[in-house]
């Protein structure tokens, strides 16, 4: 039966009611059609009596939105759905994630073909306020090169986010374990399923990706728009291996407004990084624009200090175009500079992504570079990814 | 089939389209619970239905409930709150997943809605408006998608 059929029927039942009292109804039914609606407002009874039966005092079981398969439990349903994990009924707790394979043909070298990771996303949230998330990365799983054969994996586990959060209102939340550094836009959701190109941008390389101390975050909604801050503080590394050389300490914040439910948004931020030693520091600016099939992001980093002596930057701008329904066309020059990085790097990236599901992304990105170096990616790179 | 009851069938179905506004002809009512004083506005509700407002202004978590994703009442709401940001909700969501963030939970009926809305003090949901009662407080209600509609 088609959903919503009952709310129909209920409805048939209440006009025959009315008409069997003796008040006013529409006069224009047939004598066939009413006899068809006293034959459906009978079954409208028995739907209401069924109803009536159900425990009225007790809350509905909620669901997820399109399950692939439920199954009915004592903690509530058990239900998978493709792109958002799987759900334990009320205990708060998901697992989900995503795989990625890519293959990529850098300039004089071979092709290769590798299962770059799987990462698995674990969220608990056993009371409303609290929640503690997990990002456990399977990578470097297996990769071919695609002339030689040549086949090697070397499996490594690494926790990419571990974090316990509590929010006390909209405003303060208070966030401690391993988290994604909140600078710049790409960097708040930099995997692969999230972003348009199956190559990063250069300016990625300007500030490492996690940080493992506390952040306070939190929104303020200003009539449209939303402000949205960060404050956060680095104590340690907890998992060095992730990034090469990760800083001993941090500090920084971040400051964005959002209008009209994200159709512009514009941010900054600041940093101060500690190596042996040494002090960095950095001040960004980005900003992201959507019009209909049209999405323009730009981020811009200048870095200073004894890291950076005497100082470099960096900026991106970003164009997304949808072609047709699912298929994007995707453009972006990156350019960076300054005395600490001589020469300059030019950087062109195009290519194609299709998403014909949500939990489905297939994209083929084409790199141009002006510098010839192992530091910098020239060639094709496409990338498979499901979120599971 | 005979032509008598197909002449039924086409009847009925002719009176149904006709007596009963279908939920995008409808004004839907965004409904919390009796006993909340809460008043909002549209922005205010995209915002609690994107998770990015997730308290009351006394600190309780909010409860936001879904209808199910291909009923007529969801595609209606999801029009008239989100409008032409709606074809970015799915890239939104993911990215929300990937932050540890999951989309509101659903329920099959309006009839559901208002009961779980009337049982549960953090809640809010969205009904047609036939469907309200004493039990639940509309904070808002959604005009028809077409104005000029009945």
């Amino acid at each position: 039966m088609k959903p919503g059929m009952p709310d129909i029927l209920r409805r048939f039942a209440g006009r025959s009611a009315a008409k069997t009292r003796g008040l006013p109804s529409r006069p224009s039914f047939p004598p066939v059609l009413l006899a068809i609606l006293l034959v459906l407002s009978g079954t409208a009874t028995n739907v209401d009596s069924a109803r009536a039966k159900e425990p009225q005092n007790t809350l509905p079981v909620e669901r997820s939105e399109e399950p692939l398969f439920s199954l009915d439990s004592p903690i509530g349903p058990i239900e998978y759905q493709l792109g958002r994990g799987l759900r334990f009924g009320r205990t708060g707790l998901n697992i989900g994630g995503f795989a990625t394979l890519e293959i990529e043909k850098e300039r004089n070298e071979n092709s290769r073909f590798s299962v770059e990771g799987i990462n698995f996303l674990v969220l608990l949230q056993p009371i409303q306020p609290l929640r503690i998330f997990m990002e456990l990365e399977v990578g470097k799983l297996y990769s071919v090169d695609m002339h030689t054969g040549a086949a090697e994996s070397d499996a490594t586990l690494n926790f990419q986010r571990l974090f316990g959060e509590i929010g006390l209102n909209d405003a303060f939340n208070v966030r401690l374990g391993k988290f994604q550094t909140p600078v710049g836009r790409w960097n708040l959701a930099p995997a692969e399923p999230f972003v348009w190109t199956a190559t990063d941008p250069h300016i990625l390389e300007s500030f490492d990706e996690h940080t493992t101390g506390g952040v306070v975050h939190g929104s303020v909604f200003p009539s449209t728009g939303s402000f949205n801050y960060w404050l956060f503080g680095q104590v340690a590394a907890f998992d060095p291996e992730d990034d090469e050389e990760p800083v001993d300490h941090t500090a920084g914040g971040r400051l964005e407004y959002s209008a009209d439910l994200g159709t512009w948004s514009v941010g900054s931020s600041l940093l101060a990084s500690q190596l042996d030693q040494q002090w960095g520091y950095l001040a960004g600016l980005d900003g992201q624009f959507n019009y209909g099939p049209f999405e323009l992001t730009s981020e811009f980093v200048y870095l200073w200090g004894d890291l950076e002596d005497p100082f470099r930057w960096d900026i991106y701008i970003q164009g997304v175009m949808e072609v047709l329904p699912n298929l994007y066309l995707v453009g972006r020059y990156e350019h960076t500079g300054g005395l600490a990085r001589e020469p300059s790097l030019n950087l062109g990236d195009v290519g194609l992504t299709w998403r014909p599901v949500p939990f489905l992304d297939f994209k083929g990105t084409y790199r141009f570079s002006d510098e010839r170096s192992d530091d910098v990616f020239e060639g094709f790179k496409a990338s498979f990814t499901v979120l599971f | 089939m005979s032509g008598v009851r197909l002449l039924i069938l086409a009847s009925w179905l002719l009176a149904v389209s006709f007596a009963w506004p279908a939920p995008a002809q409808e004004r839907l009512a965004v409904i919390v619970n009796a006993e909340r004083e809460d008043q909002l506005s549209i922005e205010e509700v995209a915002r609690i239905y994107l998770k990015q407002r997730r308290f009351w202004s006394e600190r309780e978590s909010i409860v936001a409930i879904n209808r199910d994703a291909d009923s007529d009442v969801r595609k209606a709401f999801t029009e008239r709150v989100f409008g032409d940001e709606a074809r970015r909700l799915n890239a939104y969501w993911n990215r929300q997943y990937f932050k540890g963030v999951l989309p509101p939970l659903t329920l099959a009926s309006d009839e559901a809605v208002r009961r779980y809305v009337s049982l549960e003090p953090n809640a809010i949901g969205y009904i047609t408006e036939s469907w309200l009662d004493a039990s639940v407080r509309a904070v808002l209600f959604l005009p028809p998608a077409n104005p000029s509609s009945p």
